[in-house]
């Protein structure tokens, strides 16, 4: 392996990890301290700015960028809401930084608040996470007890409180418009977006949704500075340390900090040990569930970053890479993911709805060798019927309020185009003649 | 069969009200916290739970009925949810709820005859590099076998 | 304010107008169900998707506002935005959310009570496939009762949601939900709390497919059988302007019709379900109180007796009258003038009729609690009075000339006395009542949907009232009826041939009516000159 120090990940392991007094004696909330006493607004929105700190939750948009969406001068309160809700198929790592180092996260949610003006904000973690919950209020606690939470912080003027907020069981509530529903009591359908959150959130005020990965990213751009960050990794554009979960077919699964940008290859063979048994490796979605699958000859060189990921037809995502080896059977794969967006589709818009069940149901047949040739392009049309035509480059043409529908489309079409012959081999003898 | 919280829980739930900025935003914790109570959720328990949030029962139906944590018939004891998303299938989630189907005679949504056990089948539970894995109540069991899980079981009072 | 470009339309909206209220505007239709103009936007159908110039998503009409763009950005030197309707790329998204919707639909449209007026038929035939792809089981679900006679067939519900909007947004009382998720979602309610609300019927109007249905309509008639009649509701003083939908002289139903300045696009359960009770106790000839019971009698016969009691018990000038808040006013407005005619004391007044609270909605929808539908009308026709009658009625005989108020008048003290001091009770009715109880010679006339002429509601909206039924046997309009007793009673000729003949007069005869013509009052009808 490289002579990489990971950084948000430095502590993991080591015993107490999680604990405050742990954290404070290795240098903890010294950047929250800072961004409190020592900054403002401005200083911190420059500072992530610059940093070029892409959003870890999927998108992979500007953080900077999208705090400086709030508007100033504005009666309302203002929320941030750190998304633990980690749905995801194939992502883990919120977990990970969640179990060995929460007081990073609230740390960077102390220094994103207050780039925001935010005095109440949440951690929305997902309802299975019953143990990382408790952790996280136990955290919290420590930190209203020891002046990092409450009122008039590290002896400030600043007040700040955090409220861990468990989910209810819902993958679409990751998505932060419904997140924000679901943390309004409400059912989890997406807003028509825009106002975006940072305009009209939750409760009708700014808010600012960041994911975990892109929070505990904060302290240690507070107190490496900037420029730092940006000499993190391949490319200043798309820079910092990376999570990235390996799942599947890999002989040391787990999850692995490396520079943005480090080889999907490194990252199978290296990190993770290769393939189970070493079988040759036949395929690998590279960011969570919603990226599109990548042929073994596709992942060569292969550099995981997003501007890289999404030149080859995939993304970043979420970094939950599921690596399959020769003996997985792709049609069984596809039925899989297909059934599980059909589970998780918030139902609201018709093609999402109806689209990912009727999938469902065609690749069932397919699985239990009733499909039919016509089968293989009516998926094909379906998807094109709920996330648009697949056409990365041209950007996103779903027919739906939320990206789900492209998120369920792109997926399900790759498998079917690249692996079209193991859909046709599913084939019974007389449709396949 | 009317609902009412214990009087620690009760404390909390105030707690959670003035926490909240408005009080429907209490809704998930609260319901939680009363399923954790009762096991699962009873229309009267809504119902007052409902008031307490100044809601309708039917919205706050609305909210329970969208999120699948959340049960509103009675359950075993032991709610084993068996993931069996991608990378759990890969590992062989199949065969986990194979076994536990036969074991104890049930199929994935039912519960045993005697209420002990409720067997799911649940997507990704967000803890793939340790499949395939099984969450058990609140808590989750990974890298799990038929012997290991077994082994679990088989401690669980 | 922004030029958009819409198809070959070019027109200037406020910034912030959706676009498929702009299409509305010019007339050009953008196919769609989640949106309707009274609730919130959903966006959730996805069928109504247009095409923007330089967008490269296909956008939502419905929730898609108008926007405005610098000078030197213009689209083509002068647009703000511009809108495709019918590209391919539109027709086919369109062709697609179709095929979508109509998967699990269980396609009985010839046994669908919403055939004939459903929008997914009319979309279907107009813009969609004739074929299906779809070869899996379908989504069958037991159809259910929801409460206040409505009811679901949840198969051929789309999951608009604009039920669910409506009793959260319109009403406020939220029965309908949302249950469970995704391809499983259902329109439900809580568990032992039903729909219940007085304008739970609306939801039936505003479901665009034949899921939500009246139970009194299931399965009764055909919709391209039944007439349409839009005339206005008379049960309580918020004239809300309906349509009839009768066949064979019988109505089957009424719905809302919408009219920003009246009701806006709801009506309530009572006025929609009224027209059940006026088909009881229909009055069909003149009645004379007999030793038991009463007597038939013809209309010359009728007419004569009046005259004779009149002569018999104090001559005209002892005639009293009490006039309807819920007739039109060419009634009230002849029975004023026959009264004025038999005497210069002041002899008219209205007949009692239940008064109760007001009920506001969230949304602004008020049900009048003055259930005498055309009170503000009616007074203007015989001159506003003071409370009550018994300042000027004295208790002495004579004959007393009475309107009936369609079941709803109050037998208070006061109108007991007056009719127990009356020497002989002429009461004009269609149907029986508490009214004609109390009569001894009852004149038939026209019922609630057999009515002509204008009525005024309690914001001084004047609307012509259709006729939407024929008359019942020997039933005659009121203010014909009324035309006859002046021709008899002053000898001079009458000057009107029909309804809209005394609306004529009245135009004249009261200045703030001058405007409220037949011709003016459309189907939407005309402030009085002086209000709003
Ligand atoms: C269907 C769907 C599911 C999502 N799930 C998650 C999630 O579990 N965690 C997360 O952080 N972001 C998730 N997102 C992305 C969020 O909408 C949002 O972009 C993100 O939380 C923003 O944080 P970031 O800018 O820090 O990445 C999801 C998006 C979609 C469309
Ligand atoms: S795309 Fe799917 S998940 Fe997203 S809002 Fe529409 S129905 Fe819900
Ligand atoms: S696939 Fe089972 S935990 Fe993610
Ligand atoms: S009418 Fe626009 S999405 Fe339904």
């Amino acid at each position: 392996m490289s002579d990489y120090q990971p950084i948000l990940t430095m502590h993991a392991g080591q015993p107490g990890s999680a604990t405050r007094d742990y954290y404070l004696a290795n240098g903890g909330y010294r950047a929250a301290r800072r961004a409190v006493l020592d900054m403002n607004s401005d200083d911190i929105i420059q500072m992530v700015k610059y940093s070029n700190l892409q959003g870890r939750g999927g998108a992979g948009f500007p953080a900077g960028v999208k705090w400086s969406f709030v508007p100033r001068d504005d009666k309302r309160a203002k929320y941030l809401i750190c998304n633990a809700d980690e749905g995801e198929p194939g992502t883990f790592k919120d977990r990970m930084l969640i179990n060995h180092n929460p007081h990073q996260l609230i740390e960077g949610m102390i220094i994103a608040s207050r780039a925001i003006d935010c005095h109440l904000a949440f951690i929305y973690i997902r309802g299975e996470f019953a143990k990382e919950a408790r952790l996280l209020e136990a955290a919290v606690e420590e930190c209203r007890a020891s002046n990092i939470l409450g009122k008039k912080i590290f002896g400030g003027k600043y007040d700040l409180d955090i409220l861990v907020y468990r989910g209810g069981g819902a993958y679409i509530c990751g998505e932060e418009m419904a997140l924000i529903e679901s943390l309004e009591g409400k059912r989890g359908w997406p807003r028509i977006k825009p106002p975006f959150p940072a305009i009209e959130g939750y409760l009708r005020c700014p808010t600012i949704v960041n994911n975990v990965e892109t929070l505990s990213n904060l302290p240690h751009i507070v107190n490496n500075g900037a420029e730092w960050f940006r000499g993190i990794g391949a490319s200043p554009d798309s820079p910092g340390p990376k999570l990235y979960c390996l799942s599947g077919h890999v002989r040391k699964p787990g999850v692995y900090e490396a520079p943005m940008g480090t080889k999907l290859t490194t990252l199978i063979f290296t990190h993770a040990g290769g393939t189970t048994e070493g079988k040759k490796l036949k395929a690998a979605i590279p960011g969570g569930s919603s990226a599109p699958v990548l042929t073994a000859d596709e992942i060569e060189d292969l550099k995981m970053d997003f501007p890289s990921l999404t030149a080859a037809g995939s993304m970043l995502g979420s970094g939950g890479i599921i690596v399959m080896d020769e003996t997985t059977d792709m049609v069984q794969a596809c039925y899989n993911l297909a059934r599980f967006y059909a589970h998780e589709s918030c139902g609201q818009c018709t093609p999402c709805r109806e689209g990912t069940t009727w999938l469902t149901k065609v690749l069932r047949r397919f699985t239990q060798g009733r499909g039919r040739m016509e089968d293989i392009d009516l998926i094909g049309d379906i998807t094109d019927n709920i996330g648009g035509l697949c056409d990365f480059s041209k950007g996103s043409f779903g027919k739906t309020i939320c990206p789900f529908g492209e998120a369920v489309s792109w997926p399900i079409r790759a498998f079917m185009d690249k692996f079209r012959d193991e859909f046709e081999a599913y084939l019974p003898k007389e449709e396949a003649a | 069969m009317s609902f009412a919280f214990t009087a620690d829980r009760k404390k909390r739930f105030n707690a959670l009200l003035k926490q909240y900025p408005d009080k429907r935003s209490a809704a998930l914790p609260a319901l939680h916290l009363a399923q954790d109570q009762e096991g699962y959720l009873t229309t009267e328990t809504i119902e007052t739970l409902a008031q307490m949030l100044d809601i309708t029962p039917a919205s706050l139906m609305d909210t329970i009925s969208f999120h699948t944590l959340f049960h509103t018939k009675p359950r075993g004891k032991y709610l084993l949810q068996v993931c069996q998303t991608l990378s759990c299938s890969l590992a062989g989630a199949d065969e986990i709820v194979d076994h536990l189907s036969h074991k104890y005679q049930v199929k994935a949504g039912e519960t045993t005859p005697d209420g002990k056990y409720t067997l799911l089948k649940v997507e990704c539970l967000g803890a793939c590099d340790t499949a395939p894995v099984v969450q058990i109540n609140d808590d989750y069991y990974e890298k799990v076998s038929k012997d290991k899980l077994n082994r679990i079981l088989d401690k669980l009072p | 304010m922004p030029l958009l470009k819409l198809d070959d339309h070019e027109l200037e909206v406020p910034k912030g107008t959706k676009i498929l209220d702009a299409a509305l505007k010019v007339g050009i239709e953008i196919p769609h169900y989640c949106y309707h103009p009274a609730l919130s936007i959903a966006g959730s159908c996805r069928m109504c998707l247009v095409e923007v110039e330089g967008m490269p998503k296909l956008q939502t009409a419905c929730s898609t506002p108008v926007r405005e763009l610098p000078p030197e950005k213009k689209i083509d030197g002068r647009y703000d935005m511009v809108v495709h309707t019918t590209t391919g790329k539109v027709t086919a998204a369109r062709k697609l959310v179709l095929e979508f919707l109509l998967l699990n639909h269980p396609l009985d449209c010839p046994v669908c009570d919403q055939a004939g007026e459903c929008l997914l038929q009319d979309y279907s035939f107009k813009y969609g496939e004739a074929h299906s792809r779809f070869v899996e089981d379908k989504r069958v679900q037991p159809g259910e009762e929801l409460g206040s006679g409505v009811v679901i067939n949840l198969n051929r519900c789309i999951l608009c949601t604009r039920c669910v909007r409506f009793n959260r947004e319109i009403t406020g009382t939220g029965e309908l939900f949302v249950e469970n998720r995704g391809y499983h979602n259902k329109i439900a309610v809580f568990d032992g709390k039903p729909l219940d609300n007085p304008l739970a019927g609306n939801v039936a109007d505003i479901c665009p497919v034949g899921a939500l249905l009246l139970k009194d309509y299931i399965h009764s008639t055909r919709v391209w059988h039944l007439s349409h009649t839009p005339s206005v509701c008379t049960e309580c003083s918020a004239g809300c302007s309906i349509t009839v939908d009768a066949a064979n002289d019988r109505i089957y139903r009424i719905v809302s019709r919408e009219n920003e300045q009246a009701n806006g696009h709801f009506i309530c359960d009572t006025g929609r379900y009224a027209f059940h009770t006026y088909a009881e106790g229909v009055l069909t000839e003149p009645l004379m109180r007999a030793k038991r019971g009463w007597k038939a009698l013809s209309w010359d016969l009728a007419y004569r007796t009046v005259a004779d009691q009149i002569d018999r018990h104090g001559g005209k000038g002892a005639v009293r009258a009490l006039a309807s808040p819920t007739f039109p006013n060419e009634s009230s407005f002849l029975l004023g003038q026959l009264m004025q005619r038999l005497s210069d004391k002041r002899n008219v007044a209205l007949i009692p009729v239940k008064r109760e609270a007001d009920q506001t909605f969230p949304a602004g929808f008020k049900i009048s609690g003055d259930k005498g539908g055309n009170r503000r009308g009616a007074e203007d026709m015989i001159g506003k009075l003071a409370a009550g009658f018994k300042s000027f009625f004295k208790d002495e005989e004579g004959v007393l000339l009475v309107m009936d108020a369609d079941g709803r008048a109050e037998v208070t003290a006061d109108l007991k006395g007056l009719f127990e001091s009356s020497s002989f009770k002429v009461v004009l009715a269609s149907n029986e009542s508490n009214i004609t109880a109390m009569a001894d010679l009852v004149l038939p006339v026209a019922g609630p949907f057999e009515r002509e002429g204008t009525v005024t509601n309690d914001q001084g909206l004047v609307q012509w009232l259709q006729l939407a039924l024929e008359r019942k046997g020997q039933a005659r309009p009121a203010w014909l009826v009324l035309a006859e007793l002046d021709r008899l009673l002053t000898g001079e000729a009458s000057l009107y041939t029909c309804a809209g003949d005394v609306t004529w007069k009245i135009n004249r005869a009261i200045s703030a009516y001058s405007q409220a013509t037949r011709f003016k009052l459309g189907l939407k009808g005309q402030l009085l000159t002086g209000t709003g």
